[in-house]
């Protein structure tokens, strides 16, 4: 298994929220109006560009004050609940956590997520 | 079994310590990500898509009761409570916290053990046929090369910093376990046919990933006493004729292929004409130093056949089945070795839970001389049990789980992490290899298929072998969706072959359908004994590729 070098994204598919990994723990975590949460429901959603240039930048800021790593855009689709779904599988089993152990991660971490 | 010396005792410590102070200057903002990310990968530690993964050498695949016993401690306490097996004999968190880390390491370094040399641009972590120094088909134990070869590449100066990873194997078998002929540089320890006398052939720019390659025959026979010194060349030639401006041109095979496997012997001949081989090579007292610590156990002295044994097997289906599926034979009168299998249908190929290392670390202190080993096809194995205690032994692998008697057979698949953890990957692998055993769930009939290898990998980087499979599956990606991509014919023994396409990628829920179909059409068409590889390469592919191509015409119809 080697590693991703960077993880980029062009300009995004709206809406987006903005997604990280913590540095200390290593989890998954979004943005938020205020801070990182690991919750994936509570993602700030950006549906526009002036919001996602926002997210962007507080992204950035965080990860150059160690907070989190490699910040980056997730693409998501708001469902019925008003939940952000990433809609990429990739982004989708990130949001969750393996498919094969539903009893671990965000699915089970946060029930509905 | 090898210990550490005081010497590699020390530079575990110390490489703990260094990496402590390295992890502490992440937290606190003194280092910055493009500076921490190379010094976190020179110890095992990667970000993946969940969360940090950590990777343990494991080196040539040997461990203690007490190592796995610690395992199973980190893996509950600094983890989700278990650990994956991996094609490269290492072991895997995929959970690890990086505050943590540090702590972990220690705890390594407790029970000698390390994450030295599996990742980075280095001499990777040794692998070795798991029956090292049991096969009856042995010439010699491959682990002291392997042994040697470590303490010669840990701290050598000049290969710190590789045009890219170097990944070694050694066997010292007739029948290739250790896939040689797919590494970038493999070892087959060999007797003169003239002399008698042991030494090595020597194979280079193997390899699979996006560009899969058989290895190269460079030296028929290398005598013993000069391996390092003929090692050193080949790293040279390597080291600054390798390609650094591309990543996916850098490994050793591309040099080999785009020079000619004869101008780089021509190099390295000449590269090993210039050295000063005795400076170079490993002095004798201390090969063997090292071939002293894997001097076989104290075995019995016992008859070649165990009546006890021919009599439970006789009574017990179940134990006959396993032994007869699990068993290789010992080189030792009255031993057997046992492959565990970590593949029960619907698990995850390569876990083992903290619960399952615990109660197979008592197996082994118990009925192995404390000793188990790690294999390439994510399983384990107690290598020297008394073939009269193998129904205790039985007993208590069942009791823990642990007695699927499938090694070998289709269900024994090989899966890469995939996409439900690797941040590489294009398809999941897991659930693929999940749905193609509870396919063929039935053990009697995987018993009349016979052996059968499947191999799958999540993404191009081919971690799951999967061109060396009998049967290879490739997770892709198209349209948004997990596609898979399925070869037949590759093998990964002495005669190793790269497989070829069927067809177009299918989808996930279509791949035990075409699975079913392929195993169907050998059956079909095998002769008397022929194992499926055999009938696939005597029929050609032909025939598969019409089963194939029929699955295909359903699925869209
Ligand atoms: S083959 Fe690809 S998906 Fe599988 S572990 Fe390797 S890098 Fe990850």
């Amino acid at each position: 298994m080697a590693e991703a070098t960077t993880r980029k994204t062009r300009g995004p598919v709206l809406p987006v929220v903005l997604s990280a990994n913590d540095l200390f723990v290593g989890e998954v975590v979004y943005l938020t109006e205020d801070g990182w949460t690991a919750d994936p429901r509570r993602a700030l959603v950006a549906h526009d560009e002036a919001a996602a240039a926002r997210l962007e930048e507080r992204g950035v800021a965080a990860a150059r004050e160690n907070r989190v790593v490699d910040p980056y855009f997730v693409p998501v689709t708001i469902d019925g609940d008003g939940v952000p779904q990433a809609r990429h599988i990739r982004e989708a089993i990130r949001q969750r956590g393996p498919t094969i152990h539903p009893d671990i991660g965000k699915q089970a971490d946060f029930k509905a997520a | 079994m090898y210990r550490y010396d005081e010497f590699d005792a020390r530079f575990v410590r110390e490489r703990v310590a260094e990496f402590a102070g390295q992890v502490a200057r992440r937290l606190d903002g003194s280092l910055t990500e493009d500076e921490f990310k190379p010094l976190r990968l020179k110890n095992g530690l990667y970000l993946q898509l969940h969360a940090y993964m950590l990777r343990i050498a494991v080196p040539y695949g040997t461990l203690s009761s007490r190592q796995l016993r610690q395992l199973a401690h980190i893996a509950e306490t600094y983890d989700k409570g278990y650990g994956h097996f991996t094609t490269r004999q290492n072991l895997q968190f995929n959970w690890p916290k990086l505050k943590d880390v540090p702590e972990i390491l220690g705890l390594l370094a407790d029970v000698e053990m390390h994450c030295i040399q599996t990742s980075g641009n280095c001499i990777r972590n040794v692998t070795a046929d798991q029956f090292a120094g049991v096969a009856a088909d042995e010439v010699e134990d491959p682990r002291p090369t392997a042994e040697l070869i470590r303490q010669w590449s840990s701290l050598h100066p000049e290969f710190g910093w590789l045009p890219r990873k170097f990944k070694v194997a050694v066997t010292g078998a007739e029948h290739d376990r250790a896939a040689i002929k797919v590494h970038d540089l493999g070892l087959k320890l060999k007797r003169h046919p003239d002399t008698g006398e042991i030494g090595y052939e020597v194979v280079v720019g193997g390899g699979l990933g996006r560009t899969p390659m058989i290895g190269k025959v460079i030296r028929d026979f290398l005598p013993r006493a000069e391996l390092l010194a003929y090692l050193e060349a080949v790293m040279r030639v390597y080291n600054s004729e390798g390609r650094r401006d591309n990543k996916f041109k850098a490994r050793v095979k591309i040099l080999v292929h785009e020079i000619g496997a004869e101008e780089f012997v021509r190099r390295v001949e000449e590269e090993y004409a210039k050295l000063d081989g005795p400076t170079v090579n490993a002095p004798v007292e201390e090969v063997e130093r090292i071939a002293a610590y894997f001097a076989p156990p104290a075995y019995e002295a016992l008859p070649s056949v165990s009546i006890l044994l021919d009599q439970a097997r006789a009574a017990a289906p179940a134990l006959d089945a396993f032994v007869r599926q699990n068993a290789f034979p010992h080189r030792q009168p009255g031993y057997v070795a046992l492959t565990v299998s970590l593949k029960p249908v619907g698990g995850v190929p390569g876990d083992m839970t903290a619960d399952e290392m615990r109660a197979f670390a008592d197996i082994a202190e118990r009925y192995s001389f404390d000793e188990l080993r790690v294999t390439h096809a994510q399983n384990l194995v107690l290598p020297h049990v008394r073939q009269d205690e193998v129904p205790e032994v039985f007993a208590a692998l069942k009791a823990a789980g642990l007695a699927t008697a499938n090694a070998g057979l289709v269900t024994d698949i090989i899966a890469c992490p995939g996409l439900d953890y690797c941040a590489l990957a294009t398809a999941r692998s897991i659930p693929i290899a999940q749905e193609i055993a509870r396919e063929f769930s039935d053990e009697a009939e995987q018993r009349d298929i016979g052996p059968l290898q499947i191999k799958i990998s999540g993404c191009i980087n081919a971690c799951g072998h999967h061109h060396v499979g009998h049967i290879g599956i490739l997770g892709l990606e198209k349209n948004g969706r997990e596609n898979y991509q399925i070869t037949l014919g590759g093998d990964a023994t002495e005669n190793a072959a790269l497989g070829e396409r069927l067809g177009p990628g299918i989808d996930a829920e279509a791949v035990p359908g075409a699975i079913r179909a392929i195993v169907s059409t050998y059956l079909e068409r095998r002769q008397h004994g022929e194992a499926f590889i055999e009938t696939v390469r005597r029929a050609g592919l032909d025939p598969f590729k019409t089963a194939f191509a029929e699955v295909i015409r359903e699925a869209a119809e």
